[in-house]
Parts: structure tokens; C-alpha cells; sequence
């Protein structure tokens, strides 16, 4: 232990008095983070070019170029072969390049040319033109759709004022079919039934004949009459009944004439009768008829007054479904997102750079072949460099949590704390792992850079990796990934370390497999002093 | 140097092999190194002196044959308090303080606070570091770092201090001091020192054994007498007299086979080379004659044969009997 402690104040000592060392070493992860910070300190993109042609410029591309400039500067130009040769030259990010007749109605594609070398560039600008484009699309629409909801609802209250109207009709002609249903069974239940025999004319006729032959008879029984008086009487009763009887036939004679001419009459009135139900009951169906169409007229009515009653706005059906970003996390500045990344780009950086220069310079020192004859074991030396390592990264990432916690109040809990530990012990262990697989400063450096590009390739800083099938699955065991994963989680989503098992895992196991390969290294080293 | 009575063997190297892949490094090499001695290492570059001292000290390890340290066992870490290992290259913090370098190592090496204190202040004293014990390494002159880098490989007081090209990069003067400073730590401090090095200026005067590797073999070991036996060239003596040398160049033409001389060099301004096995015995027998002919004498220098030629000798002998094969 003693040995440890002198061997790190010695690493410390010798570090400290060289001042560029000094400052390369305490300052420069540092520098890098500050600068990363600085930069990403905003959730706004600055100083972004974008090159513009249009043949024509009317209030349709002046109005979206009057909203891109906000994030943009702009640059017109003459021609689009100019717009396009800006990007080329990075005169600008991005050209883009209006049709001749860009309105609403007319050709409304816009080209967007970019540099797809630029592809992170690429990626944030189209998006943001692509967004800007679709809100300046989203109000025209928005307008145009407004109008066509204006005529809907004129056309709803057309239909509404009409509807009275309807009922007003359906309401006379059920009054109507009444009516005529009552005049049908009224007229229907007349009897013009008439029988001639009912009025027995021939029964009167016979009994007149009858009385008249009797009368006969008495006035020949009569002419026997002994009596004068009343052979007389008699016989002036007969006369008298002859004269009544004769005026009896002719009343006979003209009952049944009106008889029959009552006949005919109601048998025309029946016959009236029957081709006035035969109407009336036509007039009955064409009425029930029509009272169904308005039934049905009024049900369409009703089906389009509900149709057009749907109180929808524009917005709605311009843009039907609305998708609203909402965070996890409270964090509003891309500092917040970025910041578990650059801890663990610091841990990274530092602890492989930190840890393979302090390898490399004690073994490219004038004292390595006295320390590999000392009576201290050789794992001693090789925490020492770990523990001297990991006191300047955990100095710099206090620092830097410490600045955070001033301006983010980015939250410092225990289990961050063990999680910088963690990964600052693998990141450290592959940076002298490095740093005794090498033989000169040089070649540390170069495996230290390829390392860390490796590690970065492997990432989602340089390629949107998560996206790209193959590379995904590599992705995920680099221990940079995990790293940035589990300090995410940690900071922006609050998760506890006894939910990052998996990860902590692999942590570990990578520690491991380091840890055993830096200390076979350290064994090899040995036999090139 | 104080050892020699003793001989107590303090590490004893048995036919060690090491390779490097199919490369073999070190081949069945074997000696032994004694308590409190300076034992020298000596070849040129490439010659595995390093590998042979990190091997030594279990950096590497050997392919096979055995290595035997006094009462150690080397693959304890404990074994690496045993020795202080200070490379070529000074092996330090340069931007630590000299203080803080004595001190962050003596921490490692288990050394407390008041002992490692006092320690320190002893280092500091026997390597001339008091003035500068507050500037930065990188900052001190290269003999003052080598010091440093010695400093800190001995701040555990090892048992055995092994240096691999302690004078490398130092002027002479520095290469100088640092023999002088290796040789007073051999002395006070009692450390047996292993040293590695294909400078062999000073190295002859210092070390009590020496081997000469060549390509991962050992040549010849031994002390330095023995290796002058070993030694197969002529050794020199240089005369100056300022009559003439007519007569003393006849004397020694007709005795050239009796005492072994192999040529004479006539260098013209009185001064003769005398090239022979063994050049005591000709200057015994050319002393009277001078003074027999009255020839007075300017300079007479006899000169062994220095490590340098030595080690020149053994490899090219090495060399040839490699071409002849």
C-alpha cells in the first residue's frame, strides 16, 4: 500500500512539473467539454446558409422565405446551376430551388439540393426546411379548407331553413290523405241500391184491374137493381169509380215512369260513385306516396344536416392526427440532452488518453528499467497509473458535474457517482492496456485515436448506427454505447442502477477481459526495456 | 580489492545459455565472482555484456544453465534488494529533484523514513551530490547524473552492484572520477561491483577479474596477470640514449633469439622500440651493456601489455581461429 502511495504522488509529481502536461492533461478533456457545451447550449442551430433560386418570387415564396430566414440566412441567387455550385463550394448548406410557377394551385414542388457529405448537416437542415415547408403548407391548406367549411355550413343552414318547409308539406298532405280517406269511406258507404218491385206498381195496377172488374160486376149486378135510388147511386159511385180509377192508372202509369227514371239516375250516380272511389283512392296512394318520399326527403335532410353539423376545424382536417413531442424529460436545452454524453465523452477521452500517456511516458522514462528491477510487484505499478487516472478524470468530471449542477441543476446522486466510477475504470484500463501494448508515444496515440474512433464509428455521434441493422448489433456491445446508455438513463430518466443490470454486466465483464489483457500487456512490455 | 585474501565466492555462473528466439545470446558461459571484489565484464558492442547482467539479476531469464547467488534466492522479489543495477543510460526521474529520486526509490526498496534519511545523507556524501541534491536531474551535468543513477542503485545498500557501462558518454576526466568513485564504494562500502564495459581504459587498474565476452562467449577470465599469460603479442621497451646506437643494436642482433626479441624499431633520433616475449629480461641483460658502452641513458620505459591490447589480441586470435574453421 505504501509502495501504491508513493508510486502515485511520484505519477502526480512528475506530471505536475511539466507545466504542457500539466495542461494537456488537466485541461484539455476539459476544453473539449466546455466547448461541447458551449456549442450545444442552445436548442437552436446558428449561422446556417441556405442558397434560393426562384424565377419568380411572389407572396407565396416570399412568405416561406420570409419564415426560413429566422433560422437561416439567405442567399438568392441568378441562377439554379449558381444555388446548387454554392453547395458545392460550401457557400451555403443547402440550396433550394422554387419552380417557375410555384403557387398553390400550379407546380408547387420545391428541390432541395444538398451535400450528402455533410450528412449529420444534411440530416438537421432538411429537417428543419422540411418542417418549416410543411407549416407554410399546413396555412395554405388551413385556409383553403376554411373556405370549403364556410360553403358547408351555408349550405347547413339552406337546408335548415328548408326543413320547416317540408314538414309544412308532409303535414298537408297527411290532412290531405285524410280527407280523402274520409270522402272515400263516406261516399263508399252511400246505398243507391233501388228495386222497382219495391214500389209493387203491378200489384197496384192488378188491384186497380181487380176493383175495376168488380166495379164492373157491381154495376151489371147493379143493372138488376130493383131500387133506383140506389141503382142510381150506384151507378154513380161506379162512374165515379171509373173516373178515379182511369186517374189512378194515369198515376200509375207516371209512378212508374219516375220509378224508372230513378232507376237510371242512381244507377248513373253509381256508377259516378264507383269512378269517384277508383280517383279517391288513387289520389289516397299518390298522397301516401309522396308522404313517404318527404319521409324520405326528411330523412336525408336529416342525415345532411348531421353531416354537415360535425363541428370541425380546419386544423382538424388539415392536419387530422397532431403529433406532440413530449419528453421524458423536462429538459429543455440540447446541453441537457448532451450532457450524460459528454461525461461519458470525458470519461472516454480522458481515460484512454490519460491512461496511455501515463503508460506510455513512465515506459519511454529514464527510470522504467529501475522500476521493472525494484522488489514491488508489477500489478502495483499498474494501479498506481489506474488509481493516478482515474484521480484526474474524477477531478474533471467533478468539475464538470459541479458546473452543471450550477447552471443545469443537472442532479448528482450516488449512483452516478458509481457509474462514472465504472465506466472511468474501463475507459481507463483500455487507455493502459493501450499504453503497454505500445512501444512509443506515437503508437499509443494512434491506437488511443483508432480506439476511440472506433468507439465513436460504433456510436450514434458520427452514423444514425441505431438505424442500420448490422452495425446496430455491434453497436450495442460497444462500451462507449453502454456507457452513454446507462448515464442517459441515470440523468434524464432518473432510472436506478439496480434497473441497469444488463449494462452493468457487460460493464463488467468488458473491466474484466481489459483488466486481464492490460496486465498480460504489462507482462510483454517488460521484455522490450 | 580488500577480498583478495578470502575468496568467498558470492556468485557462481554455471554454463549459462541464452537465446533469443533461435538467436543464441550468451553460450555456456561460466565464472565466478568472489565477495568484494570489482569484477570486470569486457567485449565490444553486441557482445551480450547487458543481456549477461540482466540475466544475472533474473531480468531475463536463462535458457538454461545456473546461476548460484551467496544464501539468495533469486526468484524471491526480496532477491532485488540484493543487487543495485545502474544501466548505460542513467535510469532516473529527470524531472524529479535528486533528493526526491534517492528518496521515491529508497521508499520502493522498503527503506524507512529516518534510515533512508540518513542513507541518503551518506550517498549524497560518498558521490559528491551535496550541492545539488536540490536540482532537477535533468538539469545536473552527465558525471553528476551517472552519480545520481549510482546513487540510486545503491540507496539499498545492495551486496552487489552491477554497472553496465559506468564511463560511457564522460569525458575522460569524468570517466576518470567515476573509476575513482566506483573504487571508493568497493572500499567503503564493502559492495562486490560487476562492471560491463567495452571502454577498458581504467578498467585494468580497477578490477580484480575480468572476462572477455565475444559474441556471447567467454574468451578468456581471470585476473589481469593472468591474462597478460594468457596474452599472446610481444610486450615493449622503449630506449633513448643520447650516443650512438650502433653498438647497442649489434649487442641485441646477436642475442635477439636468447631474449626473445621479435623486432627492433629504429624510430632515427636515438630511439629504439625493443618488441620482445618479455621485455624485464631484455632490459636486464641491456642495462649493463649500456653502461659497459657508456651510453647514457634518456628513457628506458618498459610497458606490459594493456588491457586494451589484451583483449585486441584475444579477439583477433579469436577471429583467425574462427577464419581458419
Amino acid at each position: 500500500m505504501k509502495n501504491l502511495i508513493e508510486l502515485v504522488i511520484k505519477n502526480f509529481k512528475l506530471l505536475f512539473r511539466n507545466k504542457a502536461s500539466t495542461l494537456i492533461f488537466i485541461l484539455g478533456p476539459m476544453a473539449i467539454v466546455l466547448l461541447l457545451g458551449l456549442a450545444f447550449n442552445s436548442a437552436d442551430l446558428y449561422g446556417l446558409k441556405l442558397g434560393v433560386y426562384s424565377p419568380v418570387y411572389n407572396s407565396l415564396n416570399n412568405d416561406l422565405l420570409g419564415k426560413l430566414s429566422g433560422q437561416f440566412t439567405i442567399t438568392k441567387t441568378d441562377s439554379s446551376q449558381q444555388c446548387i455550385d454554392g453547395v458545392k463550394l460550401s457557400d451555403w448548406h443547402v440550396c433550394l430551388v422554387f419552380p417557375s410557377d410555384f403557387k398553390i394551385t400550379g407546380n408547387n414542388t420545391i428541390d432541395f439540393y444538398v451535400n450528402p457529405t455533410k450528412m449529420n448537416l444534411v440530416y438537421i437542415i432538411t429537417n428543419m426546411l422540411s418542417a418549416q415547408v410543411s407549416s407554410e403548407s399546413e396555412e395554405i391548406s388551413t385556409v383553403m379548407v376554411e373556405t370549403i367549411l364556410q360553403k358547408i355550413n351555408a349550405i347547413k343552414i339552406e337546408i335548415e331553413k328548408d326543413e320547416p318547409i317540408v314538414n309544412d308539406i308532409k303535414s298537408r298532405l297527411g290532412s290531405a290523405k285524410s280527407s280523402i280517406d274520409k270522402t272515400y269511406s263516406d261516399f263508399s258507404a252511400l246505398d243507391l241500391k233501388f228495386s222497382e218491385t219495391d214500389f209493387r206498381v203491378e200489384q197496384i195496377k192488378d188491384k186497380i184491374t181487380s176493383i175495376r172488374q168488380e166495379s164492373i160486376k157491381i154495376n151489371k149486378a147493379n143493372a138488376n137493381n130493383t131500387d133506383s135510388n140506389s141503382q142510381s147511386m150506384i151507378q154513380n159511385a161506379y162512374a165515379d169509380i171509373l173516373v178515379n180509377i182511369t186517374a189512378l192508372d194515369s198515376d200509375i202509369a207516371n209512378l212508374s215512369n219516375a220509378v224508372k227514371s230513378t232507376k237510371d239516375k242512381l244507377g248513373a250516380v253509381s256508377k259516378l260513385q264507383d269512378s269517384t272511389n277508383s280517383g279517391l283512392t288513387s289520389a289516397s296512394s299518390e298522397i301516401t306516396q309522396s308522404i313517404e318520399k318527404i319521409n324520405s326527403l326528411q330523412e336525408s335532410i336529416k342525415k345532411i344536416k348531421e353531416q354537415v353539423a360535425v363541428s370541425i376545424s380546419a386544423a382538424h382536417i388539415v392536419k387530422p392526427i397532431n403529433t406532440e413531442i413530449k419528453t421524458i424529460t423536462s429538459e429543455k436545452r440540447y446541453t441537457g440532452f448532451v450532457f450524460p454524453l459528454l461525461i461519458v465523452l470525458l470519461l472516454m477521452f480522458g481515460g484512454i488518453f490519460l491512461g496511455s500517456i501515463l503508460v506510455i511516458s513512465e515506459k519511454t522514462s529514464r527510470a522504467y528499467f529501475r522500476n521493472l528491477i525494484l522488489p514491488v510487484r508489477r500489478i502495483t505499478f499498474v494501479l498506481a497509473s489506474y488509481i493516478t487516472t482515474m484521480i484526474i478524470l474524477l477531478v474533471e468530471v467533478a468539475i464538470v458535474l459541479g458546473v452543471a449542477y450550477l447552471f443545469t441543476k443537472t442532479p448528482v446522486s450516488p449512483s452516478l457517482a458509481l457509474l462514472v466510477l465504472m465506466i472511468a475504470t474501463v475507459f481507463v484500463f483500455i487507455g493502459l492496456m493501450v499504453g503497454y501494448f505500445s512501444k512509443t508515444t506515437e503508437m499509443a496515440m494512434l491506437l488511443s485515436i483508432a480506439l476511440v474512433a472506433l468507439f465513436l464509428f460504433f456510436s450514434n455521434i458520427i452514423l444514425p448506427i441505431e438505424a442500420i441493422a448490422y452495425l446496430k448489433e455491434v453497436a450495442v456491445y460497444n462500451p462507449f454505447t453502454i456507457a452513454t446508455n446507462i448515464v442517459k438513463e441515470n440523468i434524464l430518466l432518473d432510472i436506478g442502477i439496480q434497473l441497469q443490470e444488463k449494462y452493468l454486466l457487460m460493464l463488467f465483464g468488458y473491466f474484466a477481459i481489459i483488466f486481464v489483457a492490460t496486465l498480460l500487456a504489462e507482462k510483454f512490455s517488460k521484455s522490450h526495456a | 580489492m580488500g577480498a583478495e585474501e578470502k575468496r568467498e565466492i558470492l556468485l557462481k555462473v554455471e554454463n549459462l545459455n541464452k537465446n533469443f528466439g533461435r538467436k543464441s545470446i550468451l553460450n555456456s558461459l561460466n565464472f565466478e565472482v568472489n565477495k568484494g571484489e570489482i569484477f570486470g565484464i569486457i567485449g565490444t558492442s553486441g557482445s551480450g555484456k547487458t543481456i549477461l547482467l540482466k540475466t544475472l539479476i533474473n531480468f531475463h531469464r536463462p535458457n538454461s544453465g545456473k546461476i548460484t547467488f551467496n544464501e539468495t534466492n533469486q526468484k524471491n522479489l526480496g532477491f532485488r534488494k540484493f543487487f543495485g543495477f545502474s544501466t548505460q543510460e542513467s535510469c532516473f526521474y529527470p524531472e524529479l529533484t535528486t533528493l526526491e529520486n534517492l528518496h521515491h526509490f529508497g521508499k520502493l526498496y522498503g527503506i524507512k523514513g529516518k534510515l533512508r534519511k540518513e542513507r541518503i545523507k551518506e550517498l549524497l556524501n560518498l558521490l559528491e551530490l551535496e550541492e545539488c541534491t536540490n536540482m532537477p536531474a535533468s538539469q545536473l551535468s552527465g558525471g553528476m547524473q551517472k552519480r545520481l543513477d549510482i546513487a540510486c542503485s545503491m540507496i539499498h545498500k545492495p551486496k552487489l552492484l552491477l554497472l553496465d557501462e559506468p564511463t560511457v558518454e564522460l569525458d575522460p576526466l569524468l570517466r576518470h572520477s567515476v573509476m575513482r568513485l566506483i573504487e571508493d564504494i568497493n572500499k567503503k562500502e564493502g559492495i562486490t561491483i560487476i562492471i560491463a564495459s567495452h571502454l577498458l581504459g581504467g578498467i585494468e587498474t580497477l578490477c580484480n577479474s575480468i572476462v572477455i565476452l565475444h559474441k556471447g562467449e567467454i574468451l578468456e577470465s581471470g585476473s589481469l596477470d593472468k591474462l597478460r599469460e594468457a596474452y599472446s603479442g610481444d610486450e615493449e621497451l622503449l630506449l633513448r640514449t643520447d650516443g650512438d646506437q650502433k653498438k647497442v643494436l649489434q649487442f641485441l642482433d646477436k642475442r635477439k633469439k636468447m631474449l626473445g626479441i621479435t623486432r627492433i624499431a629504429d624510430h632515427g633520433n636515438k630511439c629504439l622500440t625493443i618488441y620482445a616475449k618479455d621485455s624485464e629480461k631484455v632490459a636486464h641483460y641491456l642495462l649493463p651493456v649500456l653502461r659497459h658502452l657508456k651510453e647514457k641513458i634518456i628513457e628506458l620505459k618498459l610497458s606490459k601489455p594493456s588491457l586494451t591490447e589484451i583483449f585486441t589480441s584475444v579477439i583477433s586470435k579469436k577471429k583467425r581461429g574462427a577464419d581458419k574453421k
